[in-house]
């Protein structure tokens, strides 16, 4: 593997340990990223990522004369909402694992958030992929192996969403959308390392031997990258902070009526 | 449907998506400072009630 990944995740992993172990790097983390400065900062970068797309990155050569320059633009968009939409549902696995654990309702409530907000940047990769499938292969739907394996993925989802919603029991409807969450998580890794794994007509830019893009473009597309991931930590934070200022509203009115 | 006919309304739903999610997020925001100041006034409720002494007990 190249030493560039290693020098890219470090900081993440190192970030998560201390932010995991070290309530006061979590307070610090809470006080800086506030949930407006979460939103307001993540739309600038996502923003900036999309001018950057657009007028710094360069036009790669395709072989369709016309479609060439603007269909691979769908590259800025496409990659990171589907990067982003994995993390989105290994994480709402996670805190599946933390409530089964825990048996703390905040933990299924994030998990049913982040679920939430990976389906929609799920729907955005299918929409931004059946552009790049028409210009790039003439066709709007193949089934090759990350096409299906991603539709099989949103399935598996919609079928969370069922779940939760056919349940009227509370702990029951958190114990059982806990476990749904872990089991369909591992259809991410599948669906990403389909194309790794079986000959596909879907391009694979990241390898185990780099990105082979220039570094503008590389640039380009971490921007909007970033952009990406802190705009769904913006969603999911936001809402989470609906989710403790209703239940302390409702702890305090129950003080108050008693 | 021809590619060139069909991707202006492709990308109209992408952006009609992001519109979305980002009118969800201001409306959130407002949301939020809503229930901030709910909670404030539910907690000086709370303090004043817990300060006001207890209702004397009247043996008959």
């Amino acid at each position: 593997m190249k030493a560039i990944y290693l020098v890219y995740s470090l900081p993440v992993i190192l970030a998560a340990i201390l932010v995991c172990y070290f309530p006061a790097a979590r307070k610090w983390v809470s006080d800086v990223f506030t949930v407006g400065r979460l939103a307001v900062g993540s739309v600038a970068i996502l923003l900036t990522g999309f001018v950057m797309a657009f007028a710094v990155a360069p036009a790669a050569t395709l072989t369709d004369g016309v479609t060439a320059d603007y269909a691979q633009k769908i590259f800025y968009f496409h990659v990171p909402v589907a990067i982003t939409s994995f993390v989105g549902f290994i994480l709402a696995a996670v805190f599946g694992g933390l409530f089964l654990a825990k048996r703390e309702r905040r933990y299924d409530y994030l998990s049913y958030t982040t679920v939430q907000v990976g389906f929609v940047y799920g729907l955005l990769t299918e929409l931004t992929g059946v552009i790049w499938d028409k210009a790039a292969w003439g066709v709007w739907w193949q089934w090759e192996p990350r096409l299906t394996t991603y539709l099989i993925l949103m399935l598996m989802y919609s079928g969370y969403f069922i779940l939760r919603s056919s349940m009227s029991e509370e702990s029951s409807r958190a114990r059982f959308s806990s476990v749904y969450s872990i089991i369909a998580a591992v259809s991410v890794p599948l669906t990403f390392f389909s194309i790794r794994l079986i000959p596909s007509v879907h391009p694979v830019v990241f390898s185990t031997s780099g990105s082979h893009m220039p570094a503008v473009m590389t640039i380009s597309f971490m921007v909007a990258m970033a952009g990406m991931v802190l705009f769904s930590f913006a969603l999911i934070r936001t809402r989470y902070t609906v989710y403790q200022l209703t239940e302390e509203i409702e702890y305090l009115q129950e003080k108050l009526g008693g | 449907m021809e590619f060139k006919t069909a991707l202006p309304y492709l990308i109209g739903v992408y952006v009609g998506i992001w519109v979305g999610v980002l009118v969800f997020l201001i409306s959130m925001q407002g949301q939020i400072s809503g229930l901030r100041k709910k909670l404030e006034v539910l907690t000086k409720a709370v303090e004043k009630k817990a300060a006001e002494p207890a209702p004397e007990t009247v043996n008959v």
